[in-house]
């Protein structure tokens, strides 16, 4: 069985043979896909027939076979599919896949108990959202974590839709998987994975979370109002400034010695704040009722240079301060534009992110192979339902003839 | 007693850190691995709130005699099997300190070829940063997503709790990714009995989880979502229609009614639910919404609307519905398992409750929550399980010791389990 055309490294892959059945979705099912794709996996994406596009754009290393689930042929072709994954990513409502007959129950009587079954919600699956429609920014809300997003006395702000759909979703049933991949190979048998991203996005904040109580007792600076903490906005050393250019660093020189280099450095950089007298000491570092004067200190000393005389200045050192970069100043292996003696070594719009972890010996497959491999954007991004129909029934036994009658009687499209 | 949870056997040692090394030693920990924290000796408290479920043994790898402890423990399994060897190192250092501690991974995969070596740091190990001192901010503000969250004309936010040293970089694009990385490279070893060096830095690790948003950031990408600046973007509180309003007790509703259905319903109830006198002329109508220029006034409405009732009110009118209207929950609102107190018959603890871990595995799941809801469970005491972790590893007998030598700490004189 022949994958699509992708350059494979030469080292093996961590999840080579491991055969993954994910039901075309938005967002968190395609991401935990492509997880899986990504570090060696077999994963095809099941589309519906009678359309010829999806928007989905996390599609590389998948094949695509389109089934009319509706029809018993269909149907059947489903149930065949689901007999031979190893995992099977579901991202509809709970009720939709038990309606086609590959519900978690059937998949694991048709796999003989093997099968994992991942089903990824937002909302959790208890509980009046239980049926309602939602979206990350409502995942987040009910989490608790929307509400530490926010700059103090405003409103918390939509942080884009990594953390509900990517994080707790997506990264958060991908590593179910792989547990339940592990404990398949004590036990032999699978086991439903669910992974709602309320649930997910609260489990990532366990950290936050758990210092804000007060019974922690880790004193001021943890368990205040958002935008009084140590570290969301409360504390001037560890902030953004706005730099000449309108651009911003950012710095965070907690720890004492890391703190003395940055005022040293400061003071040795030859810009002048408005407020001359004022010079920060070490010992004065966490009195709070100096942190307004810091705080106007440093923004008059940073919004004398450039971000990028900044970064410039501060690389090298331990003073913990970092440009702010945005997307298209970024390679695709996070190398920053400072990095590479000001040329610009990949295409104006920056880089898309490899995979990670990296893992020395079996490594993910390079995203920059997939998408320097493609001619066109469209086959870098999209992958065009039923691509790879008739080999995926090749595969599952399915003869020329019935394959042909299936086309034919649109059961499957490809 | 049969321990049900998933990676039940696998062995961790932890080498104490901040942030992303914990968590990652705790969600491993959360599905069942045994996950042993090495502290320094000498250090006496921890502040670390990550380690429930773990033990905790007190070292000095500046010792030989410290360090040959650690090297056993981290040696190839013997064929007593009972006798505690690691499955899996998680280094948090900065590149090179591990080597300059005489714990050359490439040292301690030829005594051990099965060792699972998880290497987490901030910043990228190529690259100027890497042997510099930075925390969590400094790592997303290199990730080019810090960039991208904000409202337009602010600087960006860090947020403290996702972004910022919880989800996006410690947490997520670090501890999280760094347990997946964990967990396939020991699946990987199952099939070739091999180890290997996990590596895992949170800029790297960021912008992995951001793929699609960085993706969709390019501005030459047709469909590009996320091309324009700050504040300007779709899901990004650019679009009135994915944003937070202020209700009129100081709370906050979310919205994120994208498709034409869930907007519709949306409206239809908000415009019955508000005064006429606060609909502008003319109303808002569900085809209307694409519409960028009437966005000024769409934003003003809602937010006059929001301001009108309070957030349990709002609550109620939306719940039930495909509205995709919910309120926007503190922490301390939201219970162990994500209940909440705003749904009928639930109450929450005053301190909101510790998150049960993700997914739920229905055969093998990770510890229950009950187990955590004290403090002293979820910061341990450094060296709190010398003894007993010693007498496991087979090197019992030395442990008076090297304790009166100050070469190991204990803070129990007979700790059990």
């Amino acid at each position: 069985m022949f994958k699509s055309s992708v350059l494979h490294a030469a080292k093996r892959l961590p999840l080579t043979g491991v055969k993954v059945l994910e039901f075309g979705g938005l967002a968190p099912g395609p991401y935990a896909g492509m997880i899986l794709a990504d570090f060696g996996a077999d994963v095809v994406r099941v589309d519906r027939t009678g359309i010829s596009y999806n928007r989905d754009q996390l599609t590389r290393n998948k094949r695509s076979i389109a089934i009319n689930a509706k029809s018993d042929g269909g149907k059947e072709v489903l149930q065949r599919l689901a007999a031979s994954s190893d995992v099977i990513i579901d991202p509809f409502r709970p009720g939709v896949l038990e309606r086609l007959g590959v519900g978690p129950k059937d998949c694991e009587r048709l796999s003989e108990g093997k099968a994992i079954f991942a089903r990824l919600t937002g909302y959790r699956s208890q509980g009046p959202y239980s049926k309602m429609a939602g979206h990350d920014l409502n995942y987040l809300a009910l989490s608790g974590v929307l509400a530490t997003i926010r700059p103090p006395g405003l409103p918390p702000i939509p942080p884009n839709n990594y953390m509900g759909d990517y994080a707790g979703g997506g990264l958060m049933c991908a590593l179910g998987v792989m547990m339940a991949l592990f404990e398949r190979s004590v036990s032999g048998l699978g086991q439903l994975v669910e992974a709602d991203m309320v649930t997910g996005a609260r489990y990532i904040g366990t950290g936050p979370f758990l210092r804000a109580r007060p019974d922690a007792n880790l004193g001021p600076g943890w368990a205040e109002p958002a935008g009084q903490n140590v570290l969301d906005g409360g504390c001037p050393f560890y902030a953004l400034y706005p730099c000449a250019d309108g651009q911003f660093v950012s710095i965070a020189p907690l720890e004492e010695k890391f703190y003395a280099e940055f005022i040293e450095l400061l003071a040795k950089s030859g810009v002048t704040a408005d407020d001359p007298g004022f010079a920060p000491s070490k010992a004065a570092q966490h009195d709070r009722q100096e942190w307004p004067a810091l705080r106007a200190h440093y923004a008059s000393i940073f919004k004398q240079k450039t971000r990028d005389e900044w970064a410039t200045y501060f690389l090298h050192t331990d003073a913990c301060v970092a440009p702010v970069l945005e997307p298209h100043e970024i390679g695709p292996d996070g190398e920053g534009l400072l990095e590479v003696d000001g040329q610009r070594a990949w295409s104006e719009h920056g880089g898309i992110p490899e995979p990670a972890p990296s893992l020395a010996r079996t490594p993910a497959l390079r995203a920059s192979d997939w998408y320097q491999s493609k001619a066109t954007p469209a086959e870098q991004y999209f992958l065009t339902p039923g691509a790879h129909t008739k080999e995926i029934l090749q595969a599952a036994g399915y003869s020329e003839g019935q394959i042909a009658e299936m086309l034919a009687a649109k059961v499957v499209q490809g | 007693m049969l321990d049900q949870r998933p990676l039940a056997g696998i062995r961790v040692v932890e080498l104490a850190g901040l942030a992303p090394g914990p968590f990652g030693g705790m969600v491993l920990s959360d599905f069942g691995a045994d996950v042993v924290r090495v502290d320094p000796a000498g250090v006496t408290e921890s502040t670390d709130v990550l380690s429930r479920g773990k033990r905790s043994i007190s070292l000095s790898l500046k010792d030989p005699r410290g360090l040959a402890v650690l090297k056993t423990m981290l040696s190839a399994p013997t064929t007593d099997k009972s006798l505690w060897r690691a499955d899996v190192l998680i280094d948090p250092f900065r590149p090179g300190v591990l080597e300059r501690l005489g714990l050359a991974p490439a040292d301690l995969l030829k005594a051990n070829p099965g060792l699972i070596i998880a290497r987490v740091t901030g910043f990228r190990r190529e690259g100027p940063y890497g042997k510099m001192a930075g925390h969590d901010i400094n790592y997303i503000a290199l990730s080019g997503v810090l960039s991208m969250i904000g409202r337009k004309g602010d600087k960006p936010l860090f947020p403290l709790n996702l972004l910022g040293k919880a989800f996006d970089r410690d947490f997520a694009g670090g501890g999280l990714m760094a347990a997946l990385g964990v967990v396939m490279a020991i699946v990987e070893r199952n099939k070739t009995g091999k180890g290997q060096v996990v590596e895992i830095d949170m800029v790297t690790g960021a912008r992995y989880l951001s793929s699609f948003v960085l993706m969709l950031a390019k501005p030459s990408y047709e469909g590009a979502s996320f091309s324009g600046p700050r504040g300007e973007n779709l899901l990004d509180s650019g679009a009135p229609f994915y944003e937070v309003y202020e209700t009129k007790d100081g709370g906050y509703m979310s919205l994120g009614a994208l498709e034409p259905k869930f907007y519709k319903e949306f409206l239809t109830i908000l415009l019955k639910s508000v005064p006429a006198s606060l609909i502008p002329s003319p109303a808002p109508t569900p085809t209307s919404r694409f519409d960028i220029d009437t966005w000024p006034t769409l934003r003003s409405f809602f937010e006059a609307a929001f301001l009108h009732r309070t957030r349990d009110d709002w609550t109620s009118i939306y719940i039930g519905t495909d509205s995709c209207c919910v309120p926007v929950l503190s922490p301390l609102e939201v219970d162990s398992h994500g209940l909440s107190s705003i749904e009928p018959g639930n109450t929450v603890s005053e301190e909101g409750s510790t998150p049960v871990p993700a997914p739920t595995l229905s055969r093998t799941p990770a510890r229950g929550v009950k187990d955590w809801q004290d403090s002293d469970t979820f910061v341990i005491v450094p060296g709190r399980d010398t003894r007993d972790v010693m007498r496991e590893a087979g090197l019992g007998g030395e442990v008076e010791k090297l304790v009166k030598d100050g070469v190991m700490g204990a803070s129990k004189k007979d700790s059990k389990l």
